[in-house]
């Protein structure tokens, strides 16, 4: 158990530092005028700003839940061992390798990132990396409910 | 796999959420072990077995393996 302290209190640091690091760029991005210099205009431009403030503050309301969360288990040895057992479960594990759980988040995420630059360029390859990530996601799902019926 | 931790769960009143806390996984793992659709790895049937001060073949019935 004290492995798993250490463990979590590396991804306290690690979220803490991402988290801040959205909000920074949010801010200098926003106050300096950066993301609507490049923002492409009309509809989309309107509509592509909207879903990068979105994405980076639900990256940010992400950290802080999970920051709330690891706190709470850093200083309580029930949480911690709840929150142990979950993420170790032997069950969980294999249903998480049947569905490919990792690997949609390896492949979601440099995607989700790809699509915001691809956005300042062209609107078609944006609209295809988001249904791409959409799909990924929904199969996932489907495969993770499927999977957890069954077993 | 058939099992008898249900039987042995009544005989010692403990609850699915007891023993799943005793040998590391969730209760959800157990009432699958429980209703046969996931089959127990051989780490955690020895847990569940040394929890019940058994052997494995007294809790988990290997009569349907050739």
């Amino acid at each position: 158990m004290e492995n798993y302290k250490k463990i979590i209190q590396q991804r306290l640091w690690a979220m803490g530092l991402f988290a801040m690091s959205c909000g920074s760029i949010c801010l200098v991005g926003g106050a300096s005028g950066l993301f609507e210099k490049y923002t492409p205009e009309g509809i989309f431009g309107e509509f592509f700003s909207g879903f990068q403030v979105g994405v980076i503050l639900t990256f940010i309301l992400l950290c802080v839940f999970f920051l709330v969360r690891y706190i709470i288990a850093l200083n309580s040895e029930k949480v911690l061992k709840e929150m142990y057992i979950k993420e170790n479960d032997e069950r969980s594990v294999k249903i998480s390798e049947l569905t490919g759980v990792r690997l949609q988040k390896i492949v979601c995420f440099p995607l989700l990132f790809s699509a915001i630059i691809a956005g300042y360029f062209s609107a078609e390859v944006f609209f295809t990396l988001i249904a791409v990530i959409f799909f990924i996601s929904l199969v996932t799902t489907a495969r993770k409910i499927y999977f957890n019926k069954i077993m | 796999m058939n099992t008898k931790i249900k039987e042995l769960r009544k005989q010692h009143k403990i609850s699915q959420d007891e023993l799943a806390m005793a040998v590391g996984v969730t209760r959800q793992t157990i009432t699958s072990i429980e209703c046969e659709k996931y089959t127990a790895s051989l780490v955690l049937a020895y847990k569940i077995a040394r929890y019940f001060n058994l052997t494995i073949e007294e809790v988990f019935d290997f009569s349907d393996i050739d």
